[in-house]
């Protein structure tokens, strides 16, 4: 039986301090993510704005766990914040590793709302405005590259 | 070197850390080996714990150690030796070399984040006891008890850092004989305290309360305590605060309330004088649960028969129990009973909070009483302002009062003054044991 989870979370950028910077770590989280997530069937979806890393990750519990964790442990992050946690029936981002939907300037989210008011089903629905929007801003990218 | 069944005991299942012995013998192993010259221990504990395994079920709570361990292992890889001591109680053992500021602040980050665990976000949030000793003057043993004490402190104090000082260790080892003492007392009389109201260890004594108005007793206020095999009768505000802390004020509140209801209605059958009120104290730490508090003081009512409104509950204002207490305060007053703050304008009570609890009554706490007579006319007049003020407040919201603490004929004579009613203290009467109550209330009737 599967045991599918989807988490979605932003943390803050703490490190790049430039565009250039910016896109290398961006290049060497979605190596990394090609390279490792494919042997875990994680699949997600990541966005950056306004200086917030936005990312979805979906897969086996277990898997999601601990990928979840190694982030924890990364001292580029801080202040993660888990919007919404859920087992899923099926994925969003079946056909990608890490999908990249983009760097956006302005952060599209009100992230300090909802940092600040700790309200659960304010975070879910962030969570899953995060997961739709994705979605739409990978789907447009792929139509885009067709084209 | 070790068999592997021999290691296999050595490691904590849950975590897979050493456990405390093997941690502690591997700590003293490398300091050896690598020459070490000084250790600086912190050890940890998760605050709220058991708060969270209630939540979350012990197996996810296992899981929840689990991935400190494996956190606290991939973050601190300059740590001599990291084990779990026990429960939720973690030690990291560094050499002297390591910038300890820096390891606390890093320690502190890594707890705060959060963890995701079967479809559960969980924060954690720890407190830390530190201790640094060089390795000639200590051994590594009394340098991690050491750490202990200074968790002990940390958790004691409220604050999340706290680093060993050298009173601490006598303070947290009378503390452990008192907890240790409690709860062997409590397990020989478990059965004792849950099936009859027999015990040997606590009693209760009974201090008047008397109406100035009446001329005359109208009340008892009941005070528990415990005959230590050594140490002597013990007051509560020694153990109560330990009770509180193990977790064992249920029993013990419990108990309370069904002895002093049995022994009011011995009084008022034998003194035919089937008024007579009973003040009983009430832990807010028994307001967590309330269902368990109502099922007590609904037992204590049928067991004794007595008439639920002769029964004053006294609770202390309490800052993180008011929010929750409301609701807790109105299913005591549909059993019927009454309800007193306690040492009143030494708490937390807002006027806007008297006006929305159910309460009946306000005692104004003896430290204000105490200074009405003081020598210093400062301490006098601030007094007994604050005296009027409470009188005032208790007569526009229609609340009574008892002054407690009463213990010369200049401080009666000033709350006489000032309208008071309801007295209780040493100038009257100190606490007596049940026995001795009928006597009294017979010689002061005559």
């Amino acid at each position: 039986m599967s045991n599918l989870y989807q988490l979605s979370y932003i943390s803050k950028n703490l490190i790049d301090r430039d565009r250039l910077a910016l896109e290398a770590h961006i290049k060497s989280i979605l190596d990394s993510a090609t390279k490792n997530n494919l042997k875990l069937g994680i699949t997600g979806a990541l966005l950056y704005s306004g200086g917030y890393f936005c990312q979805v990750i979906e897969g086996e519990e277990e898997n999601i766990e601990d990928l979840f964790e190694s982030i924890q442990r990364d001292n580029r992050h801080a202040e993660v914040t888990v919007l919404n946690f859920e087992k899923i029936d099926e994925r969003d981002f079946s056909e990608w590793s890490m999908a990249f939907a983009g760097i956006e300037d302005a952060m599209r989210f009100d992230i300090s709302g909802i940092k600040d008011a700790k309200d659960t089903i304010a975070m879910k629905q962030t969570g899953k405005d995060i997961v739709s929007v994705l979605t739409a801003l990978v789907k447009k990218k792929q139509a885009t590259q067709a084209s | 070197m070790k068999t592997e069944n021999e290691q296999g005991s050595q490691i904590d299942s849950i975590t897979k850390l050493p456990n405390r012995t093997f941690g502690r013998q591997l700590v003293e192993h490398f300091i050896i080996k690598d020459n070490v010259q000084e250790v600086q221990v912190i050890v940890i504990e998760i605050s709220r714990f058991g708060q969270i395994s209630d939540s979350v079920g012990n197996t996810v709570a296992d899981r929840i150690l689990a991935k400190v361990a494996k956190r606290l292992s991939a973050v601190f890889t300059n740590a001599l030796c990291i084990y779990r001591t026990h429960g939720d109680h973690f030690c990291l053992v560094f050499s002297g070399k390591v910038n300890l500021k820096e390891e606390i602040a890093r320690l502190l980050d890594f707890a705060q984040r959060p963890f995701a665990i079967s479809g559960n976000v969980i924060v954690l949030s720890i407190r830390m006891g530190i201790a640094v000793a060089d390795v000639i003057s200590q051994s590594f043993r009394d340098t991690m008890h050491a750490a202990e004490a200074a968790l002990h402190h940390a958790n004691k104090n409220g604050v999340k850092v706290c680093f060993f000082e050298a009173d601490m260790l006598q303070n947290a080892k009378s503390s452990h004989q008192i907890a240790n003492d409690l709860r062997r007392s409590l397990m020989t009389n478990s059965h004792e305290l849950y099936n009859a109201i027999n015990s040997e260890d606590f009693y209760l004594v009974y201090q008047p309360i008397f109406s100035m108005l009446h001329n005359k007793v109208t009340g008892f206020e009941a005070l528990l305590r415990w005959k230590h095999p050594q140490k002597g009768i013990v007051m509560p505000s020694e153990f109560i605060p330990v009770a509180e802390e193990i977790g064992v004020m249920d029993i013990l509140g419990g108990w309370v309330l069904g002895k002093a209801c049995s022994d009011i209605v011995k009084l008022q059958k034998e003194s035919q004088q089937p008024d007579i009120m009973i003040n009983i104290n009430v832990s807010p730490v028994q307001f967590l649960d309330v269902d368990i508090l109502i099922n007590s003081l609904q037992d204590a009512i049928t067991e004794s028969g007595i008439q639920p409104e002769l029964i004053r509950l006294e609770i202390t204002e309490s800052s993180e129990f008011m929010s929750t207490m409301e609701s807790a305060l109105e299913r005591v007053k549909q059993l019927g009973c009454q309800i007193a703050i306690d040492d009143f304008g030494t708490g937390y009570s807002s006027i806007v909070k008297l006006t929305t609890l159910p309460i009946d009554l306000l005692k104004v706490d003896r430290s204000f009483v105490f200074m009405l007579d003081s020598p210093d006319p400062v301490k006098s007049k601030q007094a007994l302002l604050i005296a009027r003020s409470v009188y005032g407040l208790a007569q526009a919201l229609e609340l009574d009062v008892i002054t407690e603490g009463i213990e010369t004929a200049e401080q009666l004579a000033i709350v006489e003054k000032l309208g008071a009613d309801l007295i209780q203290g040493f100038y009257f009467a100190a606490p007596m044991l049940e026995t001795e109550m009928l006597n009294y209330l017979n010689h002061s009737r005559s």
